[in-house]
């Protein structure tokens, strides 16, 4: 088997299945061809001929699961405006007691506090009468999971670390912590459901990666620390967000079957800790600048209250995909620009955080992927339980 | 003609497609190096631009795989022949109309001047 044919066979794993049942044999019967031709030509047209192969591969097999997925009209029926005032109550509340400029300490505990009142007392209100988790309350529910394995992976850290020790006790902790929610979760939700392969090529993307990555980042310091504490600083840096992603993302999956890709407010509210501490100051001028309360305003806006509306009131699939990505990738490209462009020293971006959003998005991606299908699932588990019980009631 | 006018207008791929077809069933390889020469090599089809838009000419119905199969001792014998349906080919005759008619329109705004003649329209 020639290079190119080598290359596209891996590329057709990326088609979905059907495509592939169909059209794979031809496919590498045309790319043998191509590559017989090519190779009359020369080895620079065999090159040439594997570049066009790779962009003609991941053009067209996105092309063909946006056609198989995306591209069906699919109707819902729109959240009511209720629902989505509640969803969209914790940015509202973030946004008129986000203090302004001249202030710029971290959100006070008061505002979690609310959030979680939200959530204390409002689901059990809506579980009485509706025996159903309400998909509103997914978005202060991501935040607490997130903030309670932040506290207990600190605690747990407290406890196993020395005071003076230069390991990243904490972060190992919160790593520690997110494994065991995360296999945990996972172990109970895939004894009955099978993840596409997409979702396990994305999840081993992210874990190889950030290995990858954290060799760039951890090799400085682990100079002057011991071997073992050297590991466990790589470990822990290489882990911990990639975990917090995957460690949301399972939790999701106990809320996909029934709210389908709306499962994904979970991880809103989960990665919505950004805007209770000053991590997207991160690397910036911990100062003041022109417009910075608009600024907060603008991101807010866009992350807590644009993405749950418009995800909630979209009526097709790819309203929803366009819900969810759109302001997401517009929050992330004003996050990493404005302050450079307004600001008139040197702006320092960490490489840390610029690998932290990824994994975000990244895990937005894959909480997308898999809760498309687990919610299909629900969806026709659902119906078949309504025919069987239809006899009945009759 | 409203089932005709849903059909259209077709991407530059899929009219050449239609148009390699209009004169005989093909394969897949053999459609791909009839483009690239009637377009001078400036379309190449990869396997995945054709068989997409083969899998969707064929969900349309204006392409049928053909029950023709080569002689293994002269080609593969797995490959597999496409050959237009008649909806295809009233799809392809409209579109090359209204192709026609906006290189018309051109001419008539005195843009092709003497280039005209190159693409087949009379100046």
């Amino acid at each position: 088997m020639s290079p190119a044919e080598r290359i596209y066979t891996w590329l057709l794993k990326l088609y979905p299945a059907q495509h592939r049942e169909k059209f794979e044999e031809d496919m590498l019967l045309h790319v043998r061809d191509m590559n017989r031709d090519a190779d009359r030509l020369g080895r620079s047209h065999v090159a040439l001929l594997c570049a066009s192969l790779v962009r003609d591969g991941f053009v067209n097999a996105w092309l063909e699961h946006w056609e198989a997925g995306m591209g069906k009209k699919r109707e819902f029926e729109p959240a009511s405006w209720l629902v989505v005032l509640l969803a969209a109550l914790p940015g509202l509340l973030i946004l008129v007691t986000r203090r302004l400029p001249g202030q710029l300490t971290p959100l006070p505990l008061s505002i979690w506090n609310l959030y979680l009142v939200i959530l204390v007392i409002g689901v059990p209100l809506i579980w009485w009468r509706a025996k159903k988790y309400p998909v509103w309350a997914l978005l202060p529910l991501g935040a607490l999971v997130w903030n309670l394995v932040y506290l207990a992976g600190n605690g747990l850290s407290g406890l196993a670390s020395a005071p003076q020790a230069q390991v990243p006790g904490m972060q190992a902790g919160i790593a520690a912590l997110n494994i065991i929610a995360m296999i945990g979760i996972a172990a109970v939700v895939l004894r009955r459901q099978r993840l596409p392969r997409a979702a396990w090529i994305l999840v081993v993307f992210m874990v190889v990666g950030n290995l990858l990555l954290a060799v760039l980042y951890s090799m400085e310091v682990s100079r002057t620390e011991g071997l073992l504490t050297s590991l466990v600083r790589y470990f822990t840096t290489a882990g911990i967000g990639p975990l917090e992603g995957l460690m949301l993302v399972a939790v999701g999956m106990l809320f996909a079957r029934e709210h389908g890709v709306l499962a994904i407010l979970l991880l809103v509210g989960g990665y919505s800790y950004m805007f209770a501490d000053s991590d997207y100051l991160f690397g910036y001028p911990q100062r003041d600048w022109a417009w910075l309360g608009m600024y907060f305003a603008v991101i807010t806006v866009l992350y807590l209250i644009v993405v749950p509306v418009a995800l909630l009131r979209a009526k097709t699939r790819l309203g929803r995909a366009l819900a969810i990505f759109m302001p997401l990738v517009a929050f992330y490209i004003l996050h990493f620009t404005v302050p450079v462009l307004v600001i008139p020293e040197p702006v320092r971006i960490m490489p840390g955080e610029v690998v932290s959003t990824i994994n975000i998005l990244l895990s937005f991606v894959l909480a997308w992927i898999i809760y498309s299908e687990v919610g299909e699932i629900g969806e026709e588990v659902r119906s078949e339980n309504n025919s069987i019980s239809a006899p009945l009631v009759n | 003609m409203h089932e005709l006018e849903e059909h259209l207008p077709l991407t530059p791929a899929v009219f050449h497609i239609l148009m390699t077809l209009s004169d005989g069933e093909k394969h897949g390889y053999a459609i791909m190096r009839l483009v690239k020469e009637t377009t001078e090599g400036s379309m190449v089809l990869g396997p995945g631009t054709l068989y997409g838009a083969i899998k969707r000419l064929r969900r349309d119905k204006l392409i049928v795989e053909s029950d023709y199969r080569p002689d293994p001792v002269i080609d593969d014998a797995r490959r597999r022949y496409f050959a237009l349906t008649d909806l295809g080919r009233q799809v392809l005759v409209a579109e090359s109309k209204r192709l026609a008619g906006l290189v018309e329109y051109a001419r008539r705004k005195d843009l092709l001047g003497g280039e005209g003649a190159q693409y087949g329209v009379e100046v």
